[in-house]
This record gives C-alpha cells, sequence and structure tokens, in this order.
C-alpha cells in the first residue's frame, strides 16, 4: 500500500479500517488506552504489538502489519485464538481481537511463557481494556497461552529494509525517515520547526484530535545510533531512541529496586513503541520515568551540527511542557552514572489505578550510606509543580544527616519550600502535599524495614 | 465465540457501506447554560467535503429524541450543559466533517451554571416533588430508640465506558422509508424517536441492530440522539449516513450512572435491632429527567435491602443540574441505595461493638420479625439466611478474621479489612408496561428455524438463553435454529433490553411461541399418519409416537405440503405485578434475586491505595439457563461494582466541564484489579416459587452491588487505624482514603449523646432533616 503526503501520518488504524476495509481491528477510544485496535508490526528487529489508533501510516513503513484477519480462520484457529475460546473469554466481543493480539505479542516478546506468573500474566494485559467480563476468563486463557506454541505466520519478518531519507512530501506536509544521525542533525538544521516523531504515543493522537499536522515531520524509528544501548565501567548510556520496553530492562538489571516504579510506567504496546527521551520530551509534569532518572543522576546528551552538550534533567525542563532543547538540536542519549557503593534507591507511583494511570504523585529518591550518614540525597518529584523537579530543600534537609525520624518530619516540613502542587482531576493539593509527605515517610519506613510497606508484593 | 476471536464479527461500525455514504461529527456546546445568540455556519459549509451542516431549525418534526420529556436533538436557544450538541456538520468524510466543526463559530450569552449537587439544593433547582416510601413512624420510631445515628455519604457517578461508542448508520430506502442500523438497547425508541424527528409514523422506520459492543445501560435511552441526528442527515441528503460519535464526545454527551448524596438517620436497639430509618437520597439528574425518576424510585426500593426495618420514610430527590443527563446503568439505583444501608448497617456494628454479620443476621426479613418491605411485597423463602452460613463456612470468615486482628496489630503501615455483603435485587421493570415481550418464530419447510425477538444482544448471552429455550423446549437439534438479531419490521413494540429481565420476557414468550408452534404439528401428525394425538411428542430432533419415528425435517415438510401454517409469534407480559408510582406501594417485582459476598482488601495508609486481595462469593442464578454465561455475567458486573467504588472518579470544574472525558484521566479496572483469588460460586437450587422461564433469574444486575463489599472492607481496614473514622466517600480512591485517615472525611458521623453534648454546649445541631434532634 502507497500513502501520499499528509496521508501517512494519519493513525494506522485509519489506513487499516477504512483505506483497506479490514474491520476486525476495533477503534475504542483513539488514544492507545483500550488496546482494541491492537495489530502487531513486523521489522528486522523482531514483532510486536501496537496501538494502531496511535502509531502513524509512517512508522509501518517497510515492515509487516499483522491485523486479527491474518491470524487465523474459524475453520483454523490460531493457539491464542483457541485458548481465548475455550475460556469463554467474550462477551460483547468487541475488545476480543486486541486482546488475542495482546496475548500474541506476550508470547513473541517472551513476556508470557512457561516460567511467567500471574503477576507476568496481568502485565501483558495491562493495556486491554474489557468491560464485560471482568478480565478471568481473558487471565485464564493468558494463564493457558504461557505454553502454547505460536502458529509461525505472525512472525514473518518483512525482506527487504527502506534507506531513502525523503519518506513522503504531500501538500502542507512532508514527513522525512533519516537513516542516521548525521542525515537526522542537518534535517533539524534544515527544519527547525519539524517535529520529530519517536513511538508517537503523544502526537499522533493529539495531530487527528486538532486535524492540524506540522509542516514537517521527521520519522526517528530508522536512525540506527539513537537505538543503542552502552554500558560502559562508569555509565549506561540509553539511546534516544531506544524503546521503554528495552531500557527498562536496563534499568531493572541495574537498579533492581525500581522494577515495581516502572512495572506500573505503560501498558506493554506503549513501551514497545514509546523511547526514553520521547517521554522526557513531552516535559509532562508527572512523567514517570523523569523523577526516577533524577534520583539516579542522570543526564541528556544533547547534539546539533555544531554543538554537542550534556544537560542534568532538571536543566532540561524550562517550564509546564517545555525544554531548553534548541530548534536545531535532538537529544541522543541518556547518561546514567554506575550504581555506586552503598547506594539506596527508593521509586513511588500513586494513581487510582494499578496499571496504565498517570500518577497524582511520583517521587524518587536516592542517597549513599555513609556508616549511617546519608550523602548525595537526590529526590526527584513528578505531580508536584509544573515540571518534574528535584526536592532541593529536602534534599539539603537530608544530606549528611542519620535518617532519623525527627530528620524525616523536618524534611516533610521543607517539601513546602520546594512545591506548591496544584488541584487537578488526578489530585487536590492538600491531597499531593499529603502524599509526598508520607512517600518520604516510606522512604525512612523502607530503609529502616519497620514492617511491611509495598502493597503490591 | 469464533466470531469474536477471527475479527469476523459485525458491529454497527463494521457494516460494508455504499460508497456515496457521508459522515456526522457533531458541534458541543462549551458552555454550560446560557442563551445561543448565534451560530456562524457559513465558513463551515463551505469547507471542502462538507455538505450540509444541521441545527436545531433544520427538524422537520418534534426537536425531542425522547419520549420521555425534554432531551431536544439539538439544543434551541436555551444551552442546558457544557457538550450538548448544538450542530451537525455532515461531510464526504468523519475527517472533513471534524474538521468543518472547529470552523463554526458559535456566541453564547452565558449565565451561571448549576453543576453540584449543593448549588442545585441552592437553588432548589428539583426535576419533580421528591418520590417519599414511608411506612409507620420513623421519626418517632427513631426517637425512642435506645441508639441513634446520623450521618451523610456522597457516592460518584460512573461512565458506562461501553467498548464499542455509540454509533448509527441511516440508509435512505426507496418509497421514503428509512432503514437504521444502530448500536442501541431500544430499537423501538429509536424507531419513534426518528420517526416523531422526521415527522413521520413508526410504519416508515426499520431499525435493526445487530449486536452492541457493550452496553450497560448507557444505550438505553442515550443512544436515541445519535440515530435520529444520522436518520435527519440521511433524510435531508438522501444518502446514506455513519455517525459514530469520538470516545471524548460519548464522554461529554452521554449520561452516566446518577451520584447521589446520601443523608441518613437511623434508631436501633442496644443489641442491634433496626427500629426506624430515614434516608433522604439527593440526586443529580442533570439538565433533563431522562430515567431519573425510575432510577430514583428502584433507589428508594432497595434502601431495605435484605433487612425488616419497622419504620421507614426513605425520599428520593431529583435535582436538576448543568450537566449532561444521568441515565439508566447497570443496577439502576440500587448500588448506591445498596451501599447507604450496608454502610449504616457497618456503622452501627462499629458503634456496638458487634460482630456486622450478626448484626445483618438479626435484621435479615424473616417470619419471626417481618416480611414485608417497606413497598408492601413479602420476601417469601427468603434464602439469605442460608446463603450467609454457606459463605461464611465456604471462606473461612471467623479464621480470616482473627488472621486479620492479628496482622493489623503487627503492622503499622498496611492495613487489612474483610467485609460481607447481602443482595436482595428486584427484577421487573418497575415500569409495570414494559414487562412485555414479544418473538416470531418461523420454520421452513427445510426443517430449520428463525426466531426473531425484540431483544438486543450486547454480550450479556441473551441469543444463546433464547436459543436454549427454543431448543429445549421444542425438542429439536440446536443447529436448525438461528435466533436472529433485532429488527423491528419483525418484532413490534419491543421494550428495551434492560433491567436483567430480557430472558424471561423473551425467553417467556419464545416458549409460548414454541408451544403453538409444537402443538400444531403435534395435531398435524396425529392426523396425518393417524397416531394417538396424546402420546405423540417431539424429542431428540423428531417427532416420536410408541415406536414411529418422524424425522423432524420430514415432519415440518409433510405440514407444509399440507397447508399447515409455519409461522407463530409468542407474547408475555409479567404475571401479578403492580405499582403505584404515586404511593410506590405495590407489588413491583416478580420476584427476588439474591446474592452474598466477602471482600478482602490491604490498604496503604501512607498512600491511601487499595488493593483487593480475595472475593468469594455465591449468587442465585435460579435453575440457570445457561451457567457458563451467568458466571460471566457475575464477574463481569462485580468488577464493574469494583469499578465504580474504587477508581472510577468523574470530576467537573467549576464551569460545568467534564474534565474526566477520556479513559486517559478515567480509569476503568484492567486485568491487575481482579483479585488474586476470586471464588465465585452460583447457586441453582434455591426454592424458587415464581414461574419464570425453566424456572431461570435474571443476572445482569443483581451482582453489581456485591461489590459494595468492597468498599466495606476499605472502611473496615480503615477502622483498624481510627474506629471513629468518618464517612468514606465512594469512589474510594487513594485520595478519599487518605482524606479520611487523616480526620477530614467527606462527613463525620454523629451519634445521638455526641449530638446532646453538642446540644449541652448550647450549639444548635440540626439533623439533615431539618429538625434539632432531641428525646
Amino acid at each position: 500500500m502507497t500513502l501520499e503526503g499528509d496521508q501517512a501520518l494519519r493513525p494506522l488504524l485509519d489506513v487499516i479500517r477504512i483505506d483497506a476495509n479490514l474491520t476486525g481491528t476495533k477503534e475504542g477510544c483513539r488514544s492507545g488506552e483500550c488496546g482494541a485496535c491492537m495489530v502487531l508490526v513486523a521489522d528486522a528487529t523482531g514483532t510486536k504489538g501496537v496501538n494502531s489508533c496511535i502509531y502513524a501510516a509512517a512508522q509501518v513503513h517497510g515492515k509487516r502489519v499483522f491485523t486479527i484477519e491474518g491470524l487465523g480462520t474459524a475453520d483454523s484457529l490460531h493457539p491464542v485464538q483457541r485458548a481465548m475460546v475455550e475460556s469463554r473469554s467474550a462477551q460483547c466481543g468487541f475488545c476480543t481481537p486486541g486482546i488475542v493480539m495482546a496475548q500474541i505479542a506476550a508470547r513473541i516478546s517472551a513476556a508470557c511463557d512457561e516460567g511467567s506468573t500471574e503477576i507476568d500474566v496481568q502485565a501483558a494485559l495491562a493495556g486491554n481494556l474489557c468491560r464485560c467480563t471482568g478480565y478471568r476468563p481473558i487471565i485464564d486463557a493468558a494463564r493457558a497461552c504461557r505454553t502454547v506454541p505460536l502458529s509461525g505466520v505472525e512472525l514473518e519478518k518483512p525482506s527487504d529494509q527502506p534507506t531513502n531519507p525523503l519518506l513522503c512530501r504531500g501538500q502542507s506536509t512532508t514527513v522525512y525517515a533519516p537513516a542516521d544521525l548525521p542525515s537526522l542533525l542537518e534535517l533539524r538544521r534544515q527544519h527547525p520547526d519539524a517535529v520529530l516523531l519517536a513511538g508517537g504515543t503523544d502526537l499522533i493522537t493529539a495531530w487527528r484530535r486538532s486535524m492540524a499536522y506540522p509542516p514537517q515531520v521527521v520519522v526517528l524509528g530508522q536512525v540506527g545510533e539513537l537505538a543503542q544501548i552502552k554500558w560502559t565501567d562508569h555509565a549506561l548510556i540509553i539511546g534516544a531512541g531506544v524503546t521503554v520496553a528495552r531500557a527498562v530492562r536496563c534499568l531493572i538489571s541495574e537498579w533492581p529496586e525500581a522494577a515495581g516504579y516502572l512495572r506500573r510506567f505503560g501498558s506493554p504496546a506503549i513501551n514497545a513503541v514509546a523511547t526514553v527521551a520521547g517521554n522526557l520530551q513531552t516535559a509532562s509534569p508527572v512523567g514517570d520515568l523523569a523523577p526516577l532518572l533524577m534520583a539516579l543522576s542522570a543526564s541528556l546528551m544533547v547534539k546539533s551540527t555544531v554543538t554537542h552538550r550534556q544537560l542534568s534533567l532538571p536543566e532540561y525542563f524550562s517550564g509546564n511542557r517545555a525544554t531548553v532543547l534548541a530548534a536545531d538540536e535532538v537529544v541522543i542519549a541518556v547518561h546514567l552514572p554506575r550504581r555506586p557503593p552503598a547506594f539506596h534507591l527508593f521509586a513511588y507511583k500513586t494513581a487510582k489505578r494499578f496499571d496504565q494511570d498517570i500518577a497524582a504523585v511520583t517521587l524518587a529518591g536516592s542517597f549513599v550510606n555513609d556508616g549511617g550518614t546519608l550523602r548525595h540525597v537526590v529526590i526527584g518529584a513528578g505531580g508536584l509543580a509544573n515540571r518534574p523537579a528535584r526536592a532541593s530543600a529536602v534534599e539539603s534537609v537530608l544530606e549528611n544527616h542519620a535518617f532519623d525520624t525527627a530528620r524525616i518530619e523536618e524534611a516533610i516540613a521543607a517539601l513546602a519550600e520546594d512545591f506548591q502542587p496544584i488541584d487537578d482531576v488526578r489530585g487536590s493539593s492538600t491531597y499531593r502535599t499529603q502524599l509526598a509527605g508520607n512517600l518520604l515517610r516510606k522512604m525512612r519506613l523502607e530503609y529502616t524495614g519497620a514492617g511491611l510497606t509495598n502493597l503490591w508484593q | 465465540m469464533h466470531q469474536f476471536v477471527t475479527g469476523a464479527s459485525w458491529f454497527t461500525d463494521d457494516l460494508p457501506t455504499p460508497s456515496n455514504t457521508l459522515h456526522v461529527a457533531l458541534g458541543l456546546s462549551t458552555c454550560a447554560s446560557g442563551r445561543l445568540s448565534a451560530l456562524e455556519l457559513s465558513t463551515a459549509r463551505a469547507s471542502a467535503g462538507v455538505v450540509m451542516v444541521l441545527t436545531a431549525g433544520d427538524v422537520p418534526g418534534v426537536n425531542c429524541t425522547s419520549a420521555l420529556g425534554h432531551d431536544p436533538v439539538f439544543a434551541g436557544e436555551r444551552i442546558e450543559y457544557h457538550g450538548q450538541v448544538l450542530f451537525a456538520v455532515v461531510a464526504e468524510s468523519a475527517v472533513a466533517a471534524e474538521a468543518a466543526v472547529r470552523l463554526v463559530q458559535v456566541s453564547i450569552d452565558a449565565d451561571p451554571p448549576v453543576i453540584t449537587l449543593a448549588q442545585a439544593r441552592d437553588r432548589g433547582s428539583l426535576l419533580t416533588a421528591p418520590l417519599i416510601l414511608a411506612r409507620g413512624n420513623s421519626a418517632t420510631a427513631i426517637a425512642i430508640a435506645a441508639e441513634c445515628l446520623n450521618g451523610q455519604l456522597p457516592i460518584g457517578g460512573q461512565e458506562h465506558f461501553y467498548m464499542e461508542g455509540q454509533v448509527a448508520l441511516a440508509l435512505p430506502q426507496p418509497d421514503q422509508e428509512l432503514l437504521i442500523v444502530a448500536s442501541t438497547q431500544h430499537p423501538a425508541e429509536v424507531q419513534h424517536q426518528v420517526a416523531a424527528v422526521l415527522g413521520l409514523t413508526a410504519k416508515d422506520v426499520t431499525v435493526q441492530c445487530p449486536r452492541l459492543g457493550g452496553g450497560f445501560g448507557g444505550k438505553e435511552t442515550q443512544a436515541t440522539q445519535f440515530a435520529c441526528i444520522a436518520a435527519l442527515a440521511a433524510w435531508k441528503t438522501g444518502r446514506p449516513v455513519k455517525l459514530r460519535v469520538p470516545r471524548q464526545d460519548d464522554f461529554r454527551i452521554t449520561g452516566k450512572r446518577h451520584d447521589m448524596e446520601a443523608h441518613w438517620r437511623v434508631g436501633f436497639d442496644c443489641d442491634g435491632r433496626l427500629r426506624g430509618l430515614e434516608v433522604a437520597l439527593d440526586l443529580r439528574c442533570g439538565y433533563s429527567m431522562d430515567l431519573s425518576a425510575a432510577v430514583g424510585t428502584r433507589a428508594l426500593l432497595h434502601l431495605d435491602n435484605a433487612y425488616f426495618i419497622p419504620d421507614v420514610r426513605f425520599e428520593a430527590r431529583l435535582y436538576s443540574t448543568n450537566t449532561l443527563s444521568n441515565t439508566a446503568f447497570r443496577g439502576f439505583g440500587a448500588p448506591q441505595a445498596i451501599l447507604v444501608i450496608e454502610t449504616i448497617i457497618e456503622r452501627i456494628a462499629r458503634v456496638l461493638q458487634i460482630d456486622p454479620v450478626e448484626l445483618r443476621q438479626k435484621n435479615y426479613y424473616a417470619a419471626a420479625r417481618g416480611v414485608t418491605t417497606p413497598y408492601g411485597m413479602r420476601v417469601d423463602h427468603n434464602p439469605l439466611p442460608e446463603l450467609t452460613r454457606t459463605l461464611l463456612a465456604d471462606c473461612d470468615w471467623h479464621q480470616r478474621q482473627q488472621t486479620i486482628t492479628t496482622f493489623n496489630a503487627r503492622q503499622p503501615i498496611l492495613k487489612r479489612g474483610l467485609a460481607f455483603v447481602p443482595v436482595k435485587f428486584g427484577l421487573s421493570f418497575i415500569q409495570t408496561f414494559l414487562n412485555q415481550a414479544g418473538v416470531l418464530l418461523n420454520v421452513y419447510h427445510d426443517g430449520s428455524l428463525r426466531l426473531a425477538h425484540g431483544g438486543t444482544e450486547m454480550g450479556q448471552g441473551l441469543t444463546d438463553k433464547v436459543a436454549a429455550v427454543v431448543v429445549r423446549a421444542f425438542g429439536i437439534a440446536a443447529d436448525r435454529l438461528r435466533v436472529v438479531a433485532t429488527d423491528t419490521s419483525r418484532v413490534p413494540n419491543a421494550s428495551p433490553t434492560a433491567a436483567s429481565v430480557s430472558s424471561d420476557l423473551i425467553g417467556q414468550a419464545a416458549l409460548n411461541a414454541v408451544t403453538i408452534m409444537r402443538d400444531r404439528l403435534l395435531d398435524f401428525a396425529a392426523i396425518a399418519w393417524s397416531l394417538p394425538r396424546a402420546e405423540c411428542t417431539i424429542k431428540e430432533d423428531a417427532l416420536w409416537c410408541g415406536n414411529t419415528c418422524v424425522p423432524f425435517d420430514q415432519l415440518v415438510h409433510a405440514a407444509w405440503q399440507a397447508r399447515i401454517e409455519l409461522a407463530a409469534t409468542g407474547f408475555y407480559r409479567t404475571p401479578d405485578i403492580h405499582f403505584d408510582a404515586e404511593t410506590l406501594q405495590g407489588q413491583p417485582f416478580h420476584y427476588f434475586v439474591y446474592g452474598v459476598a466477602a471482600s478482602e482488601v490491604m490498604i496503604d495508609t501512607l498512600t491511601g491505595e487499595t488493593r483487593l486481595l480475595r472475593v468469594d462469593l455465591l449468587q442465585d442464578t435460579g435453575h440457570s439457563l445457561a451457567p457458563e454465561v451467568d458466571r460471566g455475567q457475575v464477574e463481569g458486573a462485580f468488577m464493574q461494582g469494583v469499578g465504580w467504588l474504587l477508581m472510577e472518579e468523574l470530576v467537573w470544574s467549576e464551569a460545568g466541564r467534564l474534565l474526566t472525558d477520556g479513559p486517559d484521566t478515567y480509569k476503568i479496572p484492567t486485568a491487575s484489579d481482579v483479585p488474586p483469588v476470586f471464588n465465585v460460586g452460583l447457586t441453582e437450587q434455591l426454592p424458587h416459587s415464581v414461574n419464570t422461564v425453566f424456572r431461570s433469574k435474571g443476572i445482569g444486575e443483581p451482582p453489581l452491588p456485591l461489590a459494595v463489599s468492597v468498599h466495606l472492607a476499605i472502611q473496615n481496614a480503615i477502622a483498624a487505624v481510627q474506629s471513629s473514622a468518618g464517612a468514606l466517600a465512594a469512589p474510594a480512591t487513594p485520595e478519599a482514603v487518605l482524606r479520611v485517615l487523616a480526620g477530614n472525611p467527606a462527613h463525620q458521623d454523629i451519634r445521638r449523646r455526641d449530638v446532646e453534648s453538642l446540644l449541652g454546649a448550647g450549639v444548635a445541631a440540626a439533623s439533615p432533616f431539618g429538625e434539632v434532634i432531641n428525646e
């Protein structure tokens, strides 16, 4: 299928349902929250499940897309489809094709295999809403699917990779897909108004909703340099285009105590396409990654055709949904110092729902225990200010002191110097303030090991 | 099931449409209250791909989408809520229509809106006189009772979040007829309202509904408006028109479960026997009546839940606000009422320090105590005492209570809570006339059958259940039968598929049609083959008489050739029900459905977050027509209730904009919210004296209020920290839980002795009922 100009920025879902007239893929929410539109996308790196309502047609350039129609027929069901039938997983049936896709994606990514726990099974379904069944039969099917063989069809990869930098030029929008970093930087220099498209989980839905497309869009998916992860003796360097799914695995391997926090980041279909730099670029006041990366003293490596600089995260965020990035600059990687000895890390997210929710407050804290004294204290917080920010007043209360009850109460009092949170749909100012203080208390309780503190373990 | 997993099932939006199909996008008000002074449409009309822009002035018939009063297709001069539909753009594509909507200039002279219940009370903006259900003298009963307690409880609404959004397709037909395909729970109402809007009559409009991707009450009345707009556009342009409402518009336009505030006062003995109860329920109805009176009534009819309370006064006050018009949602007011009475029971148990289950058992409807509800209907053969004993034993209740007490004593941060809830749910539309259904049974001369009915399939298994009834009653093989999707030209005047009664009503009507057809075939066979009629039967897919066996298709073929009529209509009206909507007295329900549940939660006292650990429930289904279907209904309803009570929070701005207008801000449960231990038992052998189809029972709504046990369990976990904690609002979001833990609850309950001390201190303590509590 060939698409011209602006058509390439339409949601893949519209191309599937309207252009290709394949109606098995359903539209539930158009915002990547419900999973009814999930399809499989295969490229040379493998096959993954994506929400086609927040994935641009341009992003599947040169890739293979599998919709539900391509999997199995009523006479010859895919093993996952059969498991869904056997557990009676469908009532109204509207979410069902997307859930089949999610389960196949989980099998392919090995998120679900014979070693998977109940929690893994549920995590694989985090991005798929069902309003009828209450999920029990779907979870039963997912459990059964841990060991079913894949049929094979969904693993077929496209034969060739596109290399041409210009993807398509339309009347009002030109879409570029540079193949390497120098081309990207050059395009950025030439088109300072261009919007960079990585995972697209925010942009595609915003464009479709506003019906307004930028004049130039640069698709980053083919820039190999951005997709690299490097481990050195001193640092972990995660390329800006590395997906959250890959980044999370690296982060957990170095900082396993962040696993519970990262589990709540996004659904598998979001994490499979969303990128680390993309998440930071939104500069969402709550952004789950930013507070954690602050606590890990992360910095961003930023490049243009002429400059190269490294910015700490607090420097990077300049305001509400704004960063200091210059028009010709591109974030190329996130730099994280390796874990020092006696390093402690705590990370908390509080939201109305466990999975796939934007937090009221996120808080991550780290320090080095120097014989009972806290050194290098960093507290990163989301949901408390107009941008993710460090709690510097709290940090200075804790720095160079023992972590005792009196100290933590003083630190909580200092929160008022750092933050004056607002009321919104996710929580009132009073609640956020109280919650932030309680999370500092929780940090201390977990450090001292006073009883159970984790609801989710 | 196969068609779902392969994506082969057709929902309304999946139907092949003619290539000249037009698409509609809606223009919504961004102001909650005011006068529409101008709509500047010329730019939109000139926009690429736009065929027409429709407003209230274009409606040839009645500008109303409902038979219940005032629900305009498009707002006229008066703007009544933020999100109200003002106009519709009809264009060659959905994208072109949506783009043109943004080009319309809307001028509104705004005035101050009434958004909250508090504002509505201040303004006295009632839709109608309060509904009152009373028995005895509650004020005296409470005054002379040994103990008295009063309190308040705010209860949130709920968005249906059917996975398939609202959608309608209108197809002009030859000779000034119109065919509508819509995702609606009430095709007959769509038919009648489309006719009224276009100035036609019902004979001119046919409505089909292939299937719904979920309804839950949200497509009972609320789907009609979209079908009317699509119909109007098709009528005006002469072309097929599709209206598929984007999710955000759907959130902003359509009604939800009623949010309510309960004000209550209860008198009881020292041993916990209830003496008198007064509850005032304030309902936020939104800008129009819709189904609010029926919702309020059903709420009042469930405030007793499982308990005999000698003297009561229940009042529902229907407040009008400048918000979307709240509507039907699974349970229809009963879940809110059951949350109120069960919260009261828990409060009494805490005050008296009695086991809350014992307290419930003492107050159950029973011959020794009383079996008549406040509305005059008897509760005979109450199975709740037995169900309670069974569930408590099965779920290890007493042992777990001790484990929890020990856990809570040891753990400073995490606290557990366990709670039990019984549910008695009344089955039947309380508007008696709706309790009727018809079917059309066609038998073809090849031996295959089609059954048409007026119900809609939305995942609840109606098709499977009706098919089971026909196959079993007829004695034929299942693959002979097709139960077909709704079409108003086959079965007229159907009631909405709602109130959990469809399998009862349609099943009985189908049984009636089968009986007629079967008798006709047996009469024919007796004569044709000279068989003794009394010994003839149809079973195992054949006519049998002694050793004579005629395969069913041969029987039918012979009957056809003998000119026997092979079509039959069946009809059913629920017997023995009556209800006076003024006095709220009568026999509104055909029967009750019962259930019990025990839920255990753990809360984090630092964050207010809750985790549901274990649920055990036992649900009465009668003799289930399809146990697997019923299990799915029970589990799904329970989790929907959990969402309502735990995380689904609707937030409005002061100006009346719904801020939680999509799944990014409005959170329904996911797979991770399912309790790790979820034991669901169906009891099929309960004594059930009422004659229902194969002694089955309706199941769609009754299990939902069992989720109240989760809310109570959180209340109990909080009580482990603060035994005098105040009212926990619903939903029990982390913020709500933390607010109560911090001593800032939604409301602090007041015990009589506290009131007396206040009075003694010279402080006027008014009850919510406007009178000073005094002995």
